[in-house]
């Protein structure tokens, strides 16, 4: 992989557009330029390049998809990549307040807002009962500020952090005007999986492994 | 509740227009209100024949937003207010149990601390008073006041300012309430479950919450208060405790009941205390039910002559009759059936098919169940494939879990190490209400409308009242021309997507897109008159409140 010994900041944005296509099975351009930021420019020569280099695919319907060869060089990549993040003992301290704190409460409310308990059972929740499900919400805004607040040193290293962190914002918004399916909904950019993906690219930046 | 005769612990109202002249007042207690609450609080002293701080026999007090319709963004009930140090002296010698009075004050203090001054730290952990005051003192910068009238007119304040939280604020924009009314504030004495032996706290179903049948259900503390129902620290009794050694309590207690699901005209949920042998009545409200409970309750109101069958509809939801249409495991067959491997149930339902963990090795097969170690961002697009996701790591909070609940696909989480190999290409059956996976294919079993009674006449009656005719999927002789057919042109319709476009003059719509309120919101604009479903109940459901949903926005 000779190219990438020699990259230049050119190469970051190249490097960001593979490592953005591992957050999801593939993607279509604008979903890219939402998650990483880059201008649409950028993101369609990162797009073109992987191509010719054999870590990107496209699919028919205009989505991009990374390849084996695109992880592999990911993989590589990484440690030199987010070698100052990694070095960085906040980042560290920050990281563990997530995995051990933040990442479960998320876990644990939405969960609650999934399903209800009856009669010790866990039921389906049909959010009839909007007093519970806005105690959730307010639950979920608090652990929000909270989730901001802990990745602050992340965010100072990768603007994209700062990106999905408002992103969530937005979508614990929408379902506090009463778009429910913002909370968990898997088809729209909901609270967790917009979490979902967060998680995944820390994971990736840090080196680490998801423990479930 | 008192309306109809029944005991509650005595109280008096706050009104809207004192919290409005609070915020007028620059959020200060209006001057006029300390006269009020002197006499109301005298009032509940004479009644309770206890008083404020008073060393002998000490009032304590509940303090609570009085709306009516419950505003999101409302404070929770502070309660236990009036308790200091020495009122928690006093409290633990009248009762000879100074467990009880320190546990009181520790209550008292943490729900004051997170409610009033606004701490976001978890205090009901926390053992000790002093301790409590030292954490809301460094995230707070505040304390509990000692003096009773302070922690009064602070609880009071705080009830008004939760009237314009950002949650409610943000709540009445998007509901078109223009108008703030504010809140009044109830402010009741309490009273104690945890005083004595002949004391305790509990809830009381009318109707069974689980099955719907016409049988009280609930749980009974006995020595103790409303919290520890609500945390699950202390293991209740079932009702049938009370019944044996309070027997004039119970009875009393499954008349009141009786009387609010009648003056309620649905199933309640009661919350009640028992002090020194008297019965009080809390709060009540319709209860909370499972799917089968609420068509079996909804359909027997109607049966009694309590409710219409146009209100019936309204008690039941699409979700509720999906959930109880779910395939489930053949009994009998699983008995005989080899568990490969089991785990924690995270979405119900059954499946069967072929065990895969990767999209190549689906090859396109319509019956596949995802199996992985775990599950990450990019599987998402495989899930909504699969019949069913199994998983080796995690649990019912897990990411998996949370994803195939949205999706409602049947997911079996936490089944060890070693699960994927075990299973990769055999064919198996998913059990996902139990949290087992079968060897092979076992026959499935499925409800549906017609089968079962009570779903039948929720149909019928649905029918009767929607505002367009819906069938089932292979009744295409009840079919108008012309038809279009979402299921062919459109992938993997869900209730968030937006349904696909009808051509103009299309008289029947078909596929599962249409049994969402989207769907059907789009077929009445399109002047649609048949509509085609797997199922016909929540079409119906989602139908007719689609049309009430039109009908509200022309007015």
């Amino acid at each position: 992989m000779k190219n990438f010994r020699h990259s230049s900041s050119a190469g970051k944005g190249y490097l960001t557009v593979l490592h953005t296509l591992t957050l999801r099975r593939k993607a279509k351009i604008h979903e890219i330029v939402k998650i990483c930021g880059l201008d649409q420019s950028e993101v369609e020569t990162a797009l073109r390049r992987g191509t010719s280099d054999g870590t990107v695919k496209s699919t028919g319907d205009g989505d991009s998809v990374i390849t084996s060869r695109g992880r592999e060089l990911l993989d590589d990549v990484y440690p030199r990549m987010y070698n100052r993040m990694r070095a960085d003992p906040a980042v560290a301290a920050a990281y563990d307040e997530f995995e051990a704190g933040v990442n479960r409460r998320l876990l644990r409310l939405v969960t609650q807002w999934q399903t209800v308990d009856i009669n010790g059972r866990q039921v389906a929740n049909d959010h009839s009962d909007l007093d519970y499900d806005m105690k959730i919400l307010d639950q979920l805004d608090a652990l929000h500020q909270r989730v901001t607040r802990v990745l602050q040193p992340l965010a100072k290293h990768e603007s994209r952090v700062e990106r999905c962190l408002d992103r969530l914002g937005e979508a614990l918004f929408r379902a506090g005007q009463g778009e429910t399916e913002y909370v968990s909904g898997p088809r729209v950019a909901s609270y967790h999986s917009l979490w979902f993906e967060l998680h995944e690219d820390v994971l990736r930046m840090l080196g680490k492994t998801r423990q479930e | 509740m008192q309306a109809i005769g029944l005991r509650v612990p005595p109280w008096f109202v706050i009104t809207t227009s004192a919290c409005a002249a609070y915020f007028d007042y620059g959020e200060r207690l209006p001057l006029g209100l300390e006269a009020e609450l002197q006499e109301g609080v005298r009032r509940l002293e004479v009644w309770s024949d206890r008083s404020i701080a008073d060393l002998a026999r000490p009032l304590l007090l509940s303090v609570r937003s009085g709306a009516a319709v419950s505003m999101p963004g409302m404070m929770d009930t502070v309660t236990n207010l009036g308790m200091n140090a020495e009122v928690e002296g006093a409290l633990a010698e009248e009762t000879g149990n100074p467990t009880f009075a320190a546990e009181v004050h520790r209550r008292f203090s943490a729900g004051f601390g997170r409610l009033v001054l606004g701490s976001t730290k978890e205090l009901d952990g926390i053992k000790s008073v002093a301790d409590i005051h030292r954490v809301l003192q460094k995230d707070t910068r505040s304390t509990v006041p000692s003096d009773v009238w302070s922690q009064l007119h602070q609880a009071i304040g705080a009830v008004f300012a939760s009237s314009r939280s950002r949650r409610a604020t943000a709540y009445r924009r998007y509901h078109n309430i223009v108008d703030d009314l504010g809140t009044s504030v109830t402010v009741q004495a309490m009273v104690f479950g945890n005083l004595d032996d002949r004391s305790g706290t509990g809830v009381i179903f009318s109707r069974d919450p689980a099955t719907g049948r016409r049988e009280p259900y609930g749980e009974f503390i006995h020595r103790g208060q409303g919290e520890d129902l609500v945390s699950g620290r202390i293991t209740p009794q079932p009702l049938e405790y009370l019944a044996r050694k309070q027997p004039e309590v119970y009875e009393d207690l499954l008349t009141a009941a009786s009387l609010l699901e009648a003056d309620g005209r649905d199933a309640q949920d009661v919350e009640f205390t028992v002090q020194s042998g008297t019965l009080f009545l809390l709060q009540a409200r319709p209860a909370k039910r499972t799917a089968r409970a609420a068509v079996r309750i909804a359909v027997d109101l109607v049966h009694e002559g309590t409710i219409t069958p146009t209100e019936a509809l309204n008690r039941v939801t699409a979700e509720q009759v999906r959930s109880l249409l779910r395939p489930t495991v053949e009994t009998a067959t699983i008995e005989r059936a080899d568990i490969l491997a089991t785990g924690t149930s995270a979405c119900p339902g059954a499946a069967t098919g072929i065990a895969v963990a990767n999209p190549e090795q689906a090859q396109g097969r319509p019956d596949t169940i995802l199996v992985r170690p775990f599950t990450s961002p990019d599987d998402i697009e495989d899930m909504t494939a699969a019949r069913a996701v199994v998983t080796e790591q995690g649990g019912a909070t897990s990411h998996a879990a949370v994803v195939c609940r949205a999706l409602d696909i049947p997911c079996v989480v936490g089944c060890g190490t070693g699960a994927t190999m075990t299973l990769i290409g055999r064919p198996i059956t998913v059990d996902a209400t139990n949290g087992n996976i079968y060897d092979g294919a076992i026959a499935t079993r499925r409800l549906t409308e017609t089968d079962d009674n009570d779903l039948h006449l929720l149909t019928q009656w649905a029918q009767e009242r929607a505002p367009l005719i819906v069938v089932g999927t292979d009744d295409t002789e009840l079919f108008e021309e012309p038809v279009f057919d979402a299921d062919k042109t459109a992938a993997l319709a869900t209730a968030d997507e937006e349904p696909p476009p009808i051509p103009p003059g299309a008289r029947t719509v078909k596929g599962a897109i249409f049994s969402s309120i989207k769907g059907l919101t789009a077929a009445l604009k399109a002047n649609v008159r048949v509509v085609s479903t797997p199922h016909r109940l929540p079409t119906l459901l989602n139908a007719i409140a689609a049309d009430n949903a039109r009908s509200d926005n022309r007015m």
